[in-house]
């Protein structure tokens, strides 16, 4: 394991001959020990990800202590998913209901390099290749969802962290009446503050609601623009020798979000399909994760493509950054860091 | 043109696992014991967020995100600690900065409403001027940068209410800014490259979790090889008498600052005045490097174009308030506003992921 560490960081950008012989280009799985190397080349790459131990109680032994989880905070999300206007009409029609791939290549995001490749792994109907559709997701996905979590209607309007439980409806509003009354007790102090000239308050968001020019017209002007954040988090799942993504959401006030909220940031393919609410493996809270089963299928999939169409090799190490974009599809309105230009 | 100098606040940001320390603490260490309790947060340099380029939308433009101090179940490491010794370190020593926070826990909501909050503040702001006074603010410049929380577990509910304050001694007149902030890559363009600035910052905080948040960065031409140098607090003196001269060279205090407005600097700036106030009072006009690139430092972006596109730090020319005397009544602000821009409290309600009741039912 540490002679792996000590040569990745030697060779940080050719990849050592043990994982180049790994698994991942057939099965497009991942050995904990790619993982780490992967989140490593991740890390080194884009600093505003970094390595958790977590909760010790649950350490996975196949990890190293230090480095359980990968983790990025305080992600703004400024729109939600179905007002994103993806690429070019034309593009969508394509590939039609073909959700995996459609939402990836309509992505503005990337440099010429990289949107080309992606047309080419976009190009799915020449190719006999089968990317999985949103309908054989939903298929797919459905004994999943229902034996893991049953994300009812009810449940969605429940904050993540909280819970809708009849008895306690009725107290929770009478304990945040009483809390205005702190203000009356505040009489003076509360002056104090007001009077406090180099202070700046903070001026709300612009309404989802507004276009996104608008909002980049706010920014312009340089107010502090209070957006959903997310804390994603990623985590190695043993069953599925997978990669798979977390997503804790906070309002613009940072409260939590709810279930429902939080499917308005992913992708209507995969919102209550492929999302499930469950407890995160290192830190014991209810998440949001994208489930991972067809995580591998996926990969696959994008690497094939990526050696057929001439390039050379994907590194494992370069796991990750490949598998975040391939995620920017699901998330799709989600800012985080995955700017790097990567050279697949 | 002379403003007053606005600060942008801290924004709070809790991890629902640190509730559940609380909780552990509350029931297990603490029990009915409102004594403070030591906690440590961090804060890291504000970046703009870059948007994604999407249809409609020009290319490049970011946006400013609130400063976040992030409490995680991390704050705990620091109260299990013992006060002398150093806690766990951050997972980026350099990165970002951990400040030391003080829990008030009550044991009733009663309690929680009549605690004198004026209190809690007129004493975090004593023990920042007796940290200045005392030169401990020097060494450790963590030190000026305490949060407090006052809370109330409802363990019975798993409801936490909850209220930071970021203690800042209030400067009477306030500070003013001399002509608008410049980004860095302005301020530094004529001199050198910014990438020997930020290497030298970051070899600067590279393996130390505390002492990092704020540092005097010089910059002198005749030194060729290494052009920019950074000096802790400790070595002002050092650092300033030796950019004197006329020779192009610059000084600059500089700290980690966690907000990501043009033009604001962030709240840790406030209480590192009150410090040049008091400690350095010949400096009555000051270059402050608000330095919000950790990330971009401490990565490896290779070219100087494009260290000078991401960079986001600024410099801000400050006309320094004299310091008139720092008595320990000194004006203190700091209360947290809530959802609402009111001075008033939070609530969090984690009864769905703490109530083993319904988490067993949950697990069916």
């Amino acid at each position: 394991m540490s002679s792996i560490h000590s040569l990745f960081h030697k060779v940080a950008e050719h990849l050592n001959p043990v994982l180049k012989n790994s698994k991942f280009k057939e099965t497009g799985v991942l050995t904990p020990e790619e993982f780490v190397a992967a989140g490593d080349y991740l890390v080194y790459k884009c600093p505003t990800w970094t390595w958790e131990k977590g909760n010790p109680n649950k350490r996975r032994e196949y990890l190293p202590a230090d480095k359980q989880f990968l983790v990025t905070r305080n992600v703004p999300c400024l729109r939600r998913a179905d007002q994103m206007v993806f690429g070019l009409d034309d593009e969508l029609e394509n590939v039609g209901d073909d959700g995996w791939v459609s939402a990836y290549a309509g992505h503005k995001g990337m440099s010429a390099q990289d949107e080309d490749e992606i047309e080419e792994i976009g190009d799915v109907d020449d190719m006999d290749v089968q990317v999985p559709t949103a309908k054989e997701i939903e298929r797919l996905t459905k004994g999943v969802e229902a034996a893991d979590i049953g994300t009812s209607e009810q449940d969605l309007d429940t904050p993540l962290g909280q819970v809708a439980e009849d008895d306690e409806i009725g107290e929770i509003p009478s304990d945040i009446e009483d809390i205005p009354d702190i203000d009356d007790e505040l009489e003076g102090f509360d002056a104090v503050e007001d009077n406090d000239p180099a202070a700046t308050n903070i001026e709300s968001a612009p309404k989802s609601g507004e276009s996104g020019t608008d909002d980049t017209r706010a920014a312009s002007e340089d107010k502090i623009l209070r957006t959903r954040t997310y804390d994603i988090s990623i985590t190695y799942d043993k069953y599925y020798q997978t990669p798979r993504v977390w997503l804790f959401g906070y309002n613009e006030q940072g409260s939590p979000l709810t279930t429902r909220q939080i499917f308005e940031d992913i992708s209507e393919d995969h919102a209550k399909k492929t999302v499930t609410i469950e407890t995160h493996p290192h830190l014991g809270v209810q998440q949001a994760s994208i489930h991972p089963c067809k995580h591998a299928h996926v990969m696959k999939r994008i690497i094939e493509r990526a050696v057929e169409g001439g390039r050379r090799e994907i590194r494992v190490d370069q796991y990750l950054v490949i598998f975040l974009k391939f995620m920017s599809s699901v998330l799709p309105t989600i800012e985080y860091d995955y700017t790097m230009s990567t050279d697949i | 043109m002379s403003e007053i100098l606005r600060f942008e606040p801290f924004d709070s940001t809790v991890e629902p696992e640190f509730w559940s320390g609380l909780a552990r603490h509350k029931l297990h260490s603490a029990q009915l014991d409102t004594g403070r309790t030591l906690l440590q947060g961090e804060f890291a340099g504000g970046r703009r967020h870059a948007l994604r380029k999407t249809a409609g939308s020009e290319v490049g433009q970011t946006l400013a995100v609130p400063a976040r101090l992030r409490v995680s179940q991390d704050a705990w490491d620091r109260a299990g600690a013992a006060s002398t010794s150093e806690a766990a370190s951050s997972q980026q020593p350099g990165i970002s900065v951990n400040v030391d926070g003080y829990l008030y826990n009550t044991n009733t909501i009663e309690e929680f409403k009549k605690c004198d909050k004026g209190e809690i503040l007129r004493r975090a702001g004593a023990d920042i001027l007796g940290d200045i006074r005392s030169g401990k603010a020097t060494q450790k410049p963590e030190l000026l940068w305490p949060f407090m929380l006052l809370s109330f577990a409802d363990l019975k509910k798993y409801h936490f209410y909850h209220w930071f304050a970021f203690p800042a001694v209030t400067a009477d007149p306030p500070d003013t800014t001399v002509g608008t902030p410049t980004p860095i890559s302005e301020a530094v363009a004529n001199c050198s490259e910014l990438g020997s600035l930020f290497t030298a910052i970051s070899s600067f905080s590279r393996g130390k979790s505390r002492g990092y948040g704020a540092f005097v960065a010089v910059y002198r031409p005749s030194a060729s090889a290494r052009p920019w140098e950074i000096y802790s607090l400790a070595d002002w003196d050092k650092a300033f008498s030796s950019s004197s001269g006329s020779d192009g060279s610059i000084a600059m205090l500089g700290f980690v600052d966690p907000s990501s407005h043009s033009t604001r600097p962030g709240w840790p700036l406030r209480n590192l005045l009150a410090w040049v106030r008091y400690c350095h009072p010949e400096a009555a006009r000051l270059s402050v490097l608000c330095f919000r690139d950790a990330v971009l430092a401490s990565g490896n972006v290779c070219s100087s174009e494009a260290l000078r596109q991401q960079s986001e730090s600024v410099v801000i020319e400050i006309q320094v308030t004299a310091a008139t005397d720092l008595k320990a009544e000194a004006q203190v602000s700091g209360w947290e506003r809530n959802e609402k821009q009111k001075l008033a409290p939070r609530v969090v309600n984690l009864s769905s992921t703490m109530n083993p009741v319904q988490l067993a039912e949950s697990a069916l």
